[in-house]
């Protein structure tokens, strides 16, 4: 994909980096919203005008989808979703507002840069043309942002917010002008505390809310290939014969439990109906004892163990090992998912005694948070799976 | 003849008249409807379409389409984990494979055409490990015997569950025999309490409509027709279903698609290559057969039929089945005027000079195959009666395009009066199809300043430019429906005999008169033949 050479920018205030995609950069400080309305529009009116020695007739197409909204608590969070942004703006023309939040500053007011882009297509005449909006919210100004982003956004089409660290407050006003929460559940400080607030905060919004959890997009592809254990008839029986599960995880600094153990158990549980009768957690370790309420369960209980390891090559709290044991003694049979020593694979083996043993390498899908957001942006509605999964763990701690 | 397809339609193909037992596994829950309890881990997981687990049997194994199209696109599924741990793949053939060499064979293609390059050695070596190699002449009873021995041998290692799927990759002339050899060692149908049997089928479905008839009832008499997909992969591409997700699921469009507001429609597929190394086979082929029975006639039912009641294979194919129904008989009085054809001559295409098709290799030198094929063709239908379509086809046109141009009739009152309109064509809606797949719209708009002046304008969308998604190779998509049962995108036996039905005759009339080729120089826009079969009536092609 290559970037059109930009019309230059009317009135750049300082010079900044250029990224390889960039077109026409705007910066401002102690701006209004209307400012940077304006500027939006000049910008896109000059990106209309026929490229010089190109032979498009016509501006650039909008085919916009949505407003994405990104709110970063701080510089160096803001800094990670630009860079993510920059990845995927490319692949992705829509509006998107990066609001970064200052409260503590000492003068109130708003800072802010405006970057229209214009790129080719694979195909070589598509011509896309999108928008980045970072605003840097001082003082009072960054406790009233709602008021900041509605007239900014573009009519018509959904909103979906993403919201860097720690989960919102389930009546921060932003959440009234969006349509979905997008959340990164492996960035909670404490995921079980993050995992219920945000459940909370789902159910606490008086429209429907959706949610979407990037965290949860990268144990997806984990919950696909236990799903696919069970997809032979003579397999299937075993999930209602589960007895004990354990999870593994990479050790997170902090000590506690990560997100991706607890979401992974919260499916299990949820789609097989398991009742959660006991929890004790200690040093990153979580114990749970539950009791199977679906049809054609035996009745026994199954023990769930989620265990922190130390791990070289991967993240803090990502998934390092799923096991799966059904059955007991002469028909005991096992499902296994482990991360395999490229990092990207996980091994998969299931052992049913006397009739086989399968073991295979799978691609454990993309971790990096610009493809995970991608994926979370592409699903047109956000998964109720993921919701029930998630109240599945607020009821852990409860 | 219609009456006479009708019957035969009622009589091979037995889901229409009353749903075959396991006419459930056309819809796309089949991981979750097999068994005889649900896997509870799927719900939610069930739209990323995972195969159940199975068995896939390539005959002609050692040729280009396993190589290059079929073991790529499983290769792209294992890495999307689509397909299960207890897929295997037989490939079947002559040659003096072993498993390990063609695994071997098959990785050197792989590293070349699958879509997500470089291979992941991990995942190739464990999706490889389910591919074996079964040498055998694919017409020897004894073949068919070992083939059993092994895939019961799967089912009992791998866990296949007595599910089959025969894709028949060979030249044509082998296939009648290993249809009645499956037949005759009893592998056409499952013992296995979940199993099936399906079987693929590849283009050409027959030559002409005596011997795809002929096929047809060789395959019936083995297989149902619900077992049966024949695949044209045409239909598995992104942008030939978009055309359906256009057309029915907006409210915008249906209210103007018919003879009422649409003065005519034009199909193109036009392509800048000549016949490259397949000279051979387009000698035995031409423009007709190679793009227009199949193809573009598919096209053509995507954008005239009805709209089906549901997504359902019988829905969408009963619907394609009424347009290729209504197609109007070409008759010999207006032959000439609705059929052209042409051969290319010698000619520059894109600053290269390019030989003339009778020099190209495998070529007669007095060839008389057509290379591009004009139709001007009505359906016969309350919708579409008298608006013309138009459908050309050549090779070595000056660029690759393939595109439905859809003219709207005149605003009936400009009020605008005199001058005012002088710029103004017809409204237009554009369904690009490759390359760059999008939709234009052409509408007017006042020219700004003090004057009414009207001209028109292009309003462009790109598919690209709306998703982040990569499109899946067509023969992903198709092989993951053949897999799940899904039968939608493949062509049903009474679809694919109404097409010859109405090509036939067109084949016959060439064949009485010796053409003039070549009439049209590589790197232009076809015989001046097709543009007078357009310009009598008043209109003119459209440039992609």
């Amino acid at each position: 994909m290559s970037v059109e050479q930009a019309p230059a920018a009317r009135n750049p205030a300082r010079s900044t980096h250029h990224s390889a995609h960039e077109s026409a950069v705007w910066e401002a400080q102690n701006v209004s919203v209307a400012d940077v309305e304006r500027q939006l529009q000049r910008n896109l009116r000059e990106l209309s005008t026929p490229i010089a020695h190109g032979t498009a007739a016509h501006p650039p197409p909008r085919a916009s989808v949505l407003n994405l909204v990104v709110h970063a608590d701080e510089d160096g969070e803001a800094d990670r979703a630009s860079e993510a942004m920059a990845s995927l703006a490319i692949r992705h023309p829509s509006r998107t507002l990066l609001l970064v939040t200052a409260p503590d500053a000492a003068t109130d007011g708003l800072d802010a840069s405006v970057r229209t882009q214009r790129a080719r297509g694979p195909g070589g005449q598509t011509q896309l043309c999108f928008e980045e909006v970072r605003l840097l919210a001082r003082g009072a100004t960054a406790l009233h942002l709602a008021s900041v982003v509605e007239p900014l956004l573009m009519s018509n089409l959904p909103t979906y917010l993403w919201w860097l660290g720690r989960p919102p407050g389930s009546n921060d006003p932003l959440l009234r002008l969006c349509d979905r929460l997008i959340v990164d559940s492996a960035e909670f400080p404490d995921a079980l505390a993050g995992l219920a607030a945000l459940d909370a905060c789902a159910a606490g919004s008086d429209k429907n809310l959706e949610l979407g959890d990037l965290g949860w997009r990268r144990i997806a592809p984990w919950c696909q290939l236990i799903a696919q254990f069970f997809d032979p008839p003579d397999a299937r029986p075993y999930q209602h014969r589960l007895r004990r599960v354990t999870v593994e995880y990479a050790l997170t600094p902090s000590g506690v439990v990560s997100a991706a153990p607890l979401l992974l158990v919260g499916w299990l549980a949820a789609r097989l109906s398991w009742e959660p009768e006991t929890v004790t957690t200690a040093r990153g370790a979580l114990d749970s004892l539950f009791t199977p309420l679906q049809p054609g369960a035996d009745g026994e209980g199954i023990t769930v163990r989620i265990r922190p390891r130390p791990s070289s090559h991967l993240p803090a709290g990502a998934l390092l090992a799923v096991t799966l044991a059904a059955g007991t003694d002469a028909t005991a049979a096992s499902f296994e998912v482990r991360v395999g020593d490229d990092a990207a694979c996980g091994i998969t083996r299931a052992v049913l005694p006397g009739v086989r043993e399968i073991e295979r390498t799978a691609p454990l899908g993309k971790a990096r948070p610009a493809e995970l957001l991608a994926h979370e942006l592409e699903r047109a509605v956000a998964d109720p799976i993921y919701a029930e999964s998630l109240a599945m763990v607020g009821r852990l701690v409860r | 003849m219609v009456d006479a397809a009708r019957a035969q339609a009622a009589s091979t193909s037995p889901t229409t008249a009353s749903p075959a037992p396991d006419a459930l596994d056309a819809a796309l829950l089949a991981p979750t409807l097999h068994g005889e309890e649900p896997n509870l881990l799927r719900e939610g997981l069930r739209r990323e379409r995972t195969a159940p687990p199975c068995a896939l049997v390539i005959f002609g194994a050692s040729g280009d389409l396993t190589s290059r199209k079929l073991i790529p696109a499983l290769y792209d599924l294992a890495l999307q984990r689509l397909l299960p741990p207890e897929f295997a793949v037989v490939g079947v053939a002559r040659h003096a494979y072993t498993d390990e060499s063609f695994r071997n064979m098959l990785r050197e293609t792989a590293e070349e055409y699958a879509r997500t390059r470089p291979l992941r050695p991990e995942v190739w070596e464990s999706f490889a490990a389910g591919i074996y190699y079964l040498r055998g002449d694919p017409s020897e009873p004894e073949t068919y015997a070992r083939l059993g021995a092994q895939l019961d041998e799967l089912d009992r290692t791998r866990g296949t569950c007595g599910r089959r799927l025969f894709y028949i990759a060979t030249p044509p002339t082998v296939f009648s025999a290993i249809v009645r050899e499956l037949g005759a060692a009893s592998l056409n149908r499952s013992e296995a309490p979940d199993g099936w049997v399906r079987i693929v089928i590849e283009k050409p479905f027959g030559r002409d409509l005596t011997t795809a008839r002929l096929l047809n009832r060789t395959v019936q008499s083995v297989f149902r027709e619900n077992q049966i997909f024949r695949i044209d992969h045409y239909l598995g591409k992104e942008t030939v279903q978009n055309i359906m997700a256009f057309r029915f699921s907006n409210r915008l469009w249906e209210p103007l698609w018919s003879e009422q507001h649409i003065d005519h429609v034009q199909i193109t597929v036009a392509e800048s290559i000549g016949v490259e190394d397949r000279g051979g086979y387009y000698e035995q082929a031409g423009a007709l057969r190679d793009m227009v029975q199949n193809h573009m006639l598919q096209l053509l039912t995507m954008v005239a039929m009805e709209p089906p009641v549901t997504f359902e294979a019988e829905a969408v194919r009963d619907e394609k089945l009424k347009v290729l129904r209504a197609l109007r008989p070409i008759s010999p009085a207006g032959f000439t005027q609705q059929v052209v054809r042409g051969q290319y001559g010698e000619g520059w295409i894109g600053g290269q000079h390019v030989p003339g098709y009778r020099q190209e290799p495998g070529v007669a030198p007095n060839s008389d195959v057509e290379t591009y094929v004009a139709l001007k063709l009505y359906l016969d239908t309350w919708r579409w009666a008298g608006t013309p379509f138009y459908l050309r086809h050549g090779k070595r046109l000056p660029k690759r395009s393939t595109e439905i141009v859809v003219q709207f009739k005149p605003a009936p009152h400009v009020p605008f009066g005199g001058a005012a309109a002088l710029g103004l064509d017809p409204n237009l809606l554009v369904l690009r199809v490759q390359p760059d797949e999008g939709i234009t719209l052409r509408f007017g708009a006042k020219v700004p300043g003090p004057v009414m002046q009207l001209r028109s304008v292009n309003m462009d969308f790109y598919y690209g430019s709306s998703f982040l998604v990569e499109s899946p190779d067509a023969y992903e998509r198709l092989l993951l429906d053949c897999m799940l049962g899904d039968r939608t995108l493949f062509m049903r036996a009474d679809e694919v005999e109404q097409a010859w039905s109405f090509v036939t005759p067109i084949f016959d009339a060439w064949a009485r008169e010796q053409p003039a080729f070549p009439n049209y120089a590589a790197g232009t826009w076809g015989p001046a033949a097709a543009d007078q079969l357009i310009r009598r009536d008043g209109r003119h092609w459209h440039r992609p």
